[in-house]
């Protein structure tokens, strides 16, 4: 049983505010060993990991690592994954808009990235880590990420931290939880090969059996303490359970499990909710029937439904015969104050009356005074600690703040109130108040559905439905409702994983995504050339592209841009002031103009780090910038005028065999396309996706910025350069129109507007075929004003088509 | 009453929670500095600049309502909502003053359709609302260019031109009135209805705003509609200020309606309005303008100017969003 000690914690200790996450917690983890972490919710398991992944420190206590004293001043999670520590996330980590073995790549540590042919031997070793893990999967590396169901995702994740390079320890959270049974099974196989090999293992799981089965050594923790820990023969998933609640626990024939489905509790109540086969992506089949005056229990292990569940009560249209049937009136009381309770800017007055206030009629005039009197009845009776009813929401403590979002629902007099896990983080007393609180309005005829994630605080409730996969895996009444008989219930159901699991459809090869914008584009060359043949000819098609050159240019620009998911509203302005410039300046002194040429560029570079740095909206600031770009050119050349260098004119019209403009158009989007195909470009559109999990793997957001918006730049600056040359002079306000332009042709080659999914020949080809459109509306006689409304109309077609499909999905 | 350091204290906290007073104080001085330098320091010129204000703020209140709903939202077609009202107004009316009485309900009706169509793509299509705004103002432009040629009048109402360019009782500029009654109007809607508090609170956090159970898309749809119709009243009156209408009348107004909201204290990302904030910014604004042609910028100078200022006011608001 000895073992050399790789990682080792001793008295560790954490805080969280009034709550306290880990008490004295000493574990050593062995070379080559795995340990089994279990516990219920809030056990600290989770803290836990943090501590060890140095995202974390701890307020007291030491980390060992080797046998040597870590400091902890210096730990950080970069220094925790160079001793050869990686955790797998239960929230995933990945970036969607990547490929599969792009994803790999993305990390900083990752093996093969040097060098000429990096994709070629990257995608290789994916392949080799994804087979050698998942033997029999169907996952394509080559894949989009977005393609892959849950739960392939969750394999990728796996085996990309599996491949890090000097892997020690490896922490497991919860990752079997969206696994089918047979590749739960591979993973199992493989954290035996990887122990072999020395590598140790923290496993993480509510499943007791897997870990029973997997784990040399097996800890339990309670309360954020180790309260147990043994090697895996001495137990068995029953006696496991009794480990996680503690003392004096035996027979689980108190209640009934089985069948909870349609059973009315008989309290005399009127029905206030009732569901018919409620079901969503992750509920199945869910009938339950709630009653006024009952304070209803929601349990379960974190992350089985509930709050999907309290969402689906409170969200779906209460019809009679529909998945809700409802009476009366709703409030939803959460317990993430952050993100869905507060309204920051508010005082507590505001926050608490918001929801009597949508009883009102919506223009007529409130009754202020009457809202202040039931604000201050609230704020006295729930004894909130503030200067008074005025005071920001945001100066309260946490317990206070959610004081103010329990007195909303109560304030409104709502009939049935939902309540998310509204005790989350709030001091002793302030749970005790609200308990109270809760009980008294039950008392009232009030219908209360209370989630909660701490199981003894259920014991009030006059019963407790407990959620597992999905489904109510158990139903306690009146006597047989504790922490105990709670916890016991919350791993029933086992045998339900294998129908939440949503195996995704086979992963599609994205090649043809380009064929629609290919498509379109020459649907709209052959038309031209239905209507004048002299378009099929090589000066007609040489004409045609070299008047789309410009655009083709700014569209790769805007696409750079977008790939950030930001917006460049100027780089029509932008590329007029290049134009003139070119027509101007250049023409006259050539190192001055370019000089001046570049001070833009860094000035496009700094307007990255400005958006970065201030968290200012792209839009703003590219939008104000145009205003400066325009200003410029005007001031250099008021009106059209100026005259191209000719040596400009000259490279804009050199004669090869193939007509220049088309060699030009694709050397642009070859490059482009390559350059996000590099290593660089692929952290540039995984930021655009996933800006913390690429931070994550150790790159400057603010380097991508800069990066990104000078790149841009360089293609409007080109763009610039080809308008005053075919021009022959500039025009400061004939490029405005540019600016809607480059975005529908980014959107019409495929890219997204959000989420880092670009296209270069897409961008490319969307941008001829925008151009095209102009000289179609030419051929068609028609007003030549049509073609911005065709083009704009076109844009916003494209993209309620899209949302359409990915709807119907 | 003894005086004492804490009141005065919360004194001056009460002075810099007020959101519009540095448009304000900006104002002021720029008034002060501009009437020393141009010799006509006195209240005339305040009325002069604060009636070129009152077509700015029209159309920046606007934006204001959209700006507030939250997520970065900004109205890209006002300049051709407020073109396109240009031409109608002065062409439906051609000049008489009855025609008058129907041109300016078709015309809000029009603007009012405009946002209807906006709220549609944002909200319906979740198109981002720049986007959309960019892509309903472009083809708003192929309207005003197809409508341009059979544009023939010269002339607007005379009643509008009243509207636009007289003053009651000789002193106060009835365009200035109206703006002032919007002002108050929209701050009443704003602090003492329903609709007001919620498009604040939809502003200030989405998800939070939909637990409370509140239609969020109609709140915002209707800010939209708003929006546009705002721009469209100020297409008429500018139309009657400048007396006719022309190709990119509206041009100026994006950057100013933007500028105006943010330098009056409403927030840039949104959930807080300030009506009085957007008023004194419009003054601001155009005293901005005032100055560098008295200064004798060119027009191309004033461009950059108005850009790099824009961009710096968000500069230095940006830590108090950060908190």
């Amino acid at each position: 049983m000895e073992r050399e000690s790789l990682f080792g914690l001793n008295s560790v200790a954490k805080r969280y505010g009034a709550t306290t996450a880990l008490r004295e917690v000493s574990l050593t983890v062995g070379r080559g060993e795995v340990i089994g972490l279990i516990g219920a919710n809030g056990a600290g398991k989770s803290t836990l990991t943090r501590v060890i992944s140095g995202v974390s420190l701890p307020d007291s206590g030491e980390l060992f690592h080797d046998g040597h004293l870590i400091d902890l001043a210096a730990y950080s999670p970069a220094v925790a994954i160079r001793l050869g520590i990686r955790v797998v996330y239960q929230d995933l980590s990945l970036c969607t808009n990547l490929l599969v073995f792009e994803n790999f790549c993305v990390e900083q540590h990752f093996v093969v990235t040097k060098g000429f042919g990096w994709r070629k031997r990257a995608l290789a070793d994916t392949q080799r880590a994804i087979d050698d893990l998942f033997p029999g999967h169907d996952i394509d590396p080559r894949a989009q990420l977005s393609k892959l169901s849950i739960s392939q995702r969750q394999m990728v994740e796996i085996c990309r931290a599996i491949t890090m390079k000097d892997l020690r320890l490896l922490i497991l959270d919860e990752p079997t939880s969206s696994l089918a049974a047979s590749q739960t099974a591979q993973l199992m196989t493989h954290i035996t090969t990887l122990k072999k090999r020395g590598v140790s293992i923290l496993f993480i799981s509510h499943r007791l059996g897997e870990i029973i089965g997997i784990a040399d050594r097996i800890v339990v923790m309670q309360d954020g303490a180790m309260v147990w820990e043994g090697p895996n023969v001495s137990v068995n998933q029953t006696t496991l359970v009794e480990k996680m609640i503690g003392k004096g626990w035996s027979s689980p024939e108190r209640f009934g499990t089985a069948s909870v489905q349609n059973k009315p509790v008989g309290n005399g109540g009127k029905v206030h909710l009732r569901t018919n086969q409620l079901s969503s992506d992750l509920l199945v089949d869910i009938n339950v029937e709630f009653h006024s005056g009952e304070l209803v229990g929601i349990a379960g292990l974190d992350g089985n439904g509930q709050r999907e569940f309290l969402k689906a009560l409170f969200f779906t249209g209460g019809t009679a015969n529909g998945a809700v049937e409802k009476a009366g009136r709703l409030a939803y009381v959460t317990g993430d104050r952050k993100k869905e309770g507060v309204f920051p800017m508010w005082p507590i007055s505001d926050n608490m009356s918001i929801v009597e206030i949508n009883k009102a009629p919506l223009f007529g005039r409130l009754a202020l005074g009457g809202l202040a009197a039931k604000v201050r009845e609230w704020y006295t009776n729930l004894s909130i600690k503030a200067e008074g009813p005025r005071t920001a929401i945001l100066s309260l403590s946490g317990g206070n703040q959610q004081k103010v979002i329990v007195a909303r629902a109560l304030l409104a007099d709502a009939d049935v109130i939902i309540l998310d896990d509204p005790t989350k983080g709030v001091d002793v007393g302030t749970k005790e108040q609200m308990h109270q609180l809760f009980k008294k309005a039950a008392e009232n005829g009030k219908l209360l559905i209370w989630y909660s994630t701490e199981d003894e605080e259920l014991v009030s409730c006059s019963r407790v439905l407990v959620f597992r996969y999905g489904q109510i895996v158990a139903e306690l009444k009146n006597g047989a409702i504790s922490k105990d008989t709670i916890i016991e219930a919350s791993f029933h159901g086992e045998h339900l994983a294998d129908r939440t699991v949503r195996q995704g459809k086979k992963a599609k090869r994205r090649a043809n995504e380009i064929l629609i914008p290919l498509g379109a584009m020459l649907a709209v060359f052959f038309l031209s050339g239905a209507l004048q043949p002299a378009v099929f000819s090589e000066f007609g098609v040489d004409l045609l592209v070299k008047a789309s050159i410009p655009l083709v240019f700014a569209a790769l620009a805007q696409m750079y841009i977008i790939g950030l998911s930001h917006i460049d509203l100027g780089v029509g302005a932008y590329m007029g002031l290049v134009s003139v410039l070119c027509a101007t300046i250049l023409r006259q002194h050539l190192a001055l103009g370019l000089g001046l040429i570049v001070v833009t560029i860094v000035g496009y570079g700094l307007m990255g780090a400005l958006i970065y740095l201030r968290n200012i909206p792209s839009v703003i600031v590219t939008m104000g910038m145009s205003f400066v770009w325009v200003g410029i050119g005007y001031t250099l050349q008021p009106g059209p005028g100026g005259q191209p260098p000719d040596w400009l004119v000259k490279a804009f019209n050199v004669h090869l065999i193939v007509p220049e403009s088309v060699l030009l158009i694709l050397g642009a989007g070859l490059l482009s396309f390559l350059f996000c195909r590099s290593r660089y470009g692929t952290v540039l559109r995984g930021f655009g996706n996933n800006p913390v999990a690429v931070e994550r793997s150790g790159w400057s957001i603010l380097k991508a910025y800069i990066t990104a918006y000078a790149i841009a730049s360089l293609f409007s600056v080109i763009g610039g350069m080809a308008m005053t040359a075919s021009a022959g002079g500039s025009d400061i306000n004939a490029t405005a129109s540019y600016t809607l332009l480059t975005v529908a042709a980014v959107v019409i080659g495929g890219s997204e507007l959000i989420g880092g999914v670009v296209s270069s020949f897409g961008t490319v080809i969307g941008a001829i075929t925008l151009s095209l459109i102009g000289a179609l509306v030419g051929f068609l006689r028609l007003n030549s004003s049509c073609v911005t409304a065709v083009q704009g109309g076109l844009l916003i077609a494209i993209l309620a088509f899209r949302l359409l499909r990915k709807g119907e999905r | 009453m003894r005086f004492d350091s804490k009141s005065v204290a919360l004194n001056l906290r009460v002075v810099k929670g007020i959101p519009w007073i540095w448009a304000a104080v900006g104002s002021f001085v720029m008034w002060i500095a501009l009437g020393l330098f141009a010799h006509n320091l006195n209240l005339e010129s305040l009325i002069a600049t604060s009636t070129n204000a009152s077509f700015l703020a029209i159309v920046a209140l606007g934006q204001m309502l959209v700006i507030t709903t939250g997520g970065g939202a900004i109205d890209l077609s006002i300049p051709n909502v407020i073109t396109l009202s240009a031409f109608l107004s002065a062409g439906i009316a051609s000049g008489s003053n009855l025609k008058t009485l129907y041109a300016v309900p078709v015309v809000l009706l029009i603007g009012g359709f405009i946002g209807l169509i906006n709220a549609f793509t944002v909200l319906f299509l979740r198109i981002p609302p720049i986007i959309a705004t960019l892509g309903t103002g472009y083809i708003l432009t192929t309207a005003i260019l197809i409508y341009n040629p059979y544009f023939t009048t010269a002339y607007v109402a005379p009643l509008l031109l009243h509207i636009a360019r007289d003053r009651l009782f000789g002193v106060v500029p009835l365009v200035l009135l109206i703006t002032i009654a919007m002002v108050i109007l929209l701050s009443i809607m704003l602090t003492r209805t329903r609709y007001g508090k919620s498009l604040i609170a939809v502003g200030q956090n989405l998800e939070a705003a939909r637990l409370t159970g509140m239609p969020v898309n109609l709140i915002q749809g209707i800010a939209y509609v708003l929006c546009s119709m705002l721009a469209a009243f100020g297409g008429i009156m500018i139309s009657a200020q400048v007396n006719g209408a022309f190709l990119g009348l509206g041009d100026p107004y994006l950057l100013q309606t933007v500028g105006s909201v943010v330098v009056g204290g409403t927030l840039i990302f949104g959930g807080r309005a300030v009506p009085w904030g957007t008023l004194l910014g419009s003054l601001f604004l155009v005293l901005l303008v005032t100055a560098m042609q008295v200064a004798g910028l060119k027009i191309g100078g004033q461009l950059v100017a108005e850009g790099l200022f824009i961009i710096l006011v968000l500069f230095l608001a940006a830590e108090k969003i950060r908190q």
